[in-house]
């Protein structure tokens, strides 16, 4: 069982290796000039995702399948889950509109969270308690966190474009030089609407996932403690998630404001995942 | 030569300024009549584009005149700073001319509008009355020029224009044309363009208004459109994702409160105007509405930039053109200065020698045939060897400067009549 252990995080760092060579590729084609070339290059950067993608669910599977669900390997295990959706997001939306600019954003986020998933377990975690011994060995954590970082992922993509949209409408608005770098983004409509569907598919999965949390959080500890950091920020980002969509359906939101607000919601989003050491209920995982 | 041209363009002065000169088709006959009633204009010409006002006469007139009824002509408003304009007299105000004439002039060299306006502008002054020999010459030959530098150059390969810019900004904003609604609010020549070529990108439909609602059905049937009355801008504006304008109005007719109120309705989708019309059509506080982009004529070359050095280049071979036709104009010009000059010269010579020769006749009585003969031939023969040589001297001097001068001093030798012109 061990060897499969080591085998994982081989496969994690080849994942990581291809997500590098990702990166650079796209920003050597961001510097390319020549049309041609830089389509080329950026199809060498997608591919090195796709690559990296596949290696990491191969190392996660079996991960899984050693069923080493000890606490050592349970961060790790989180933030490579993390990586791969995002990355499975960003493949999703380059096939359909192809903003190349926004793997300069993405990429570079599913590197750090990859590379932190590789880092060797340093065994200087306490372990967890009993409960989140058992707990471990169930299922439905996995499919809370999972669902939880789905919505997390389209946040992200919806985030990413968002601050495109920003750089690109500014650039407009400023009438900048034509040949100014920003005038190479996507257009306008199309940042606009990879934002708002990143949104509308990750909204019902962290809502799933939300959901899910309190359901085992009610069982466990008898109900949900409003006062718990990662708990209210999680409620509030998915309120302002929520705004950020009806808002859009019944004000016709969108475009600049609609990128603010999912900065916000980002934000949000990210003081809950640090929070996570300061919530009693999610901590458990993490001494 | 007494050419003068006097004129503002987007070289010397901002949008702002030259929009407050602009004289619309509609009031050209008027101004014409005006500015061929100036003191010591013989023949004028006006072009009004959105890129530049000229005014161009043939006379004694100065700079200051022109400035003067440019100021009549457009109503007494108060006139850009005089550093605003340009003045060039001769040689020079038709080389301007021709450069202007062949796009070279232009905003955005090789664009093939100029050209047309240039033509309706003659066609004006035809009309008024204020064309002769001076400027029909200067012009016939512009024409010539600007055809010339077309064909032999590749400078109008890449049409670039509004047509363009608003191809590559609905590019930058929507994506595309693809399932796209262009308003076309006016029915001038540069917005007909632009509409035909965004229909032809891909634009899904195409809605026409002006201010005579035949002219924008006339245009809708012709580019398979829909038109409608321009008192309804304001209930149909929405439907609109890029709009054209390019009407004569004086004043804005998209005020800041109608896009706000196309964009609620449009509920925050964005919205392009590519506002062509000088005066603008387009009040420029529409740009600071969020989801309003809007580019006037001004901010065309930032936005098309495709090729520009190949066009510089082209840019090139066409001034070579425009210094060669130049120097083609100005030759058979000055040949035709000196034709009074050496008319005038033979006539007194001929009249010399005739009063000599009556004379002579009195005193010697009468002569037989044959030496009445000898006599005639005698002087007649003599006074073209005389003349030979200051004649061919005055047609054939190398520059213009030499011409004159000999000019003036056939008039001042042979004392001739000074308005031999």
């Amino acid at each position: 069982m061990h060897s499969l252990l080591q085998f994982s995080l081989l496969w994690a760092r080849v994942a990581l290796g291809f997500y590098l060579a990702g990166l650079a590729a796209a920003i050597a084609a961001a510097l390319t000039r020549q049309r041609g070339l830089q389509d080329a290059v950026f199809g060498l950067a997608r591919g090195a995702v796709a690559a990296g993608f596949l290696f990491q669910f191969v190392g996660l599977a079996e991960t899984l399948a050693a069923a080493a669900l000890g606490p050592a390997t349970f961060y790790r295990i989180i933030t490579g889950l993390l990586a791969l959706i995002i990355a499975a997001f960003f493949l999703m939306v380059y096939r359909a509109y192809s903003p190349r600019t926004l793997s300069l954003l993405v990429v570079p986020l599913i590197c750090v969270l990859t590379a932190a998933a590789t880092l060797e377990p340093s065994g200087a975690h306490g372990g967890p308690s009993p409960m989140a011994q058992s707990l471990l060995h169930n299922g439905w954590i996995y499919v809370h966190i999972a669902l939880i970082f789905l919505g997390y992922a389209g946040l992200v993509m919806a985030v990413g474009s968002g601050v495109l949209y920003l750089i690109a409408e500014r650039a407009l608005k400023a009438k900048s030089h034509p040949l100014s770098p920003e005038r190479a983004l996507p257009s306008l409509e199309a940042l606009d609407l990879i934002g708002y569907r990143s949104l509308l598919v990750g909204f019902p999965l962290l809502t799933a996932g939300l959901v899910i949390g309190a359901y085992w959080a009610d069982a466990l500890f008898g109900g949900i403690a409003l006062s718990d950091p990662t708990v209210l920020l999680a409620l509030l980002a998915w309120s302002v998630y929520l705004v950020l969509l009806f808002a859009r359906w019944s004000a016709g939101w969108r475009g600049r404001r609609s990128a603010y607000l999912s900065l916000v919601c980002f934000g949000l989003a990210l003081a809950g995942w640090f929070a996570n050491g300061l919530s009693r209920m999610h901590s458990l995982f993490l001494r | 030569m007494s050419l003068l041209l006097l004129g503002i363009s987007h070289h010397t002065a901002p949008i702002e300024e030259r929009e407050r000169l602009a004289l619309p088709e509609a009031a050209l006959p008027q101004a014409l009549k005006l500015l061929a009633e100036q003191a010591g204009v013989r023949e004028g010409l006006i072009l009004s584009t959105c890129n530049r006002v000229e005014v161009l006469v043939e006379g004694a007139a100065e700079p200051a005149d022109l400035l003067h009824f440019l100021a009549a002509a457009t109503g007494g408003a108060p006139l850009p700073a005089p550093a605003r304009f340009y003045h060039l007299a001769g040689e020079a105000a038709a080389r301007h001319l021709f450069r202007v004439a062949s796009s070279l002039d232009s905003l955005v060299v090789g664009e093939p509008q100029v050209l047309g306006q240039l033509k309706q502008a003659y066609a004006a002054a035809v009309a008024a009355g204020t064309i002769g020999l001076e400027l029909e010459t200067v012009l016939t030959r512009a024409f010539h020029a600007a055809k010339r530098v077309r064909s032999e150059t590749a400078i109008a390969s890449q049409p670039v224009s509004v047509s363009q810019a608003a191809v590559e900004l609905a590019r930058q904003i929507f994506g595309g044309l693809h399932q796209k609604t262009v308003l076309l609010l006016g029915a001038g020549a540069m917005g007909e363009l632009a509409a035909r070529y965004l229909m032809r990108q891909g634009a899904s439909r195409l809605l026409v208004t002006n201010r005579t609602l035949q002219r924008a059905q006339a245009l809708a049937q012709k580019y398979g459109g829909e038109a409608f009355a321009l008192d309804q801008l304001r209930q149909h504006g929405e439907l609109a994702d890029v709009i054209i304008t390019c009407t004569g109005a004086p004043q804005p007719l998209i005020a800041r409160a109608d896009a706000a109120h196309f964009l609620a309705r449009r509920r925050g989708r964005p919205m392009l105007f590519l506002d062509v019309a000088v005066p603008r059509d387009v009040d420029p506080a529409v740009h600071q509405l969020e989801n309003a982009f809007v580019y006037n004529v001004d901010d065309l070359d930032q936005v098309v930039h495709s090729n520009l050095a190949e066009r510089q280049a082209e840019a090139l071979e066409g001034e070579k053109i425009i210094e060669a036709e130049l120097s083609l104009y100005l030759q058979r010009r000055q040949a035709r200065d000196v034709v009074p000059t050496l008319r005038a010269l033979q006539t007194q010579a001929e009249a010399v020698r005739l009063a000599e020769w009556e004379r002579l006749r009195k005193r010697l009585g009468p002569l037989s045939a044959e030496q009445e003969q000898a006599i005639e031939a005698l002087t007649r023969s003599l006074m073209q060897k005389w003349l030979h040589h200051p004649l061919v001297e005055i047609k054939e001097a190398s520059s213009s400067a030499d011409r004159q001068a000999l000019v003036e001093l056939a008039h001042r030798l042979f004392g001739l009549p000074r308005n031999s012109e």
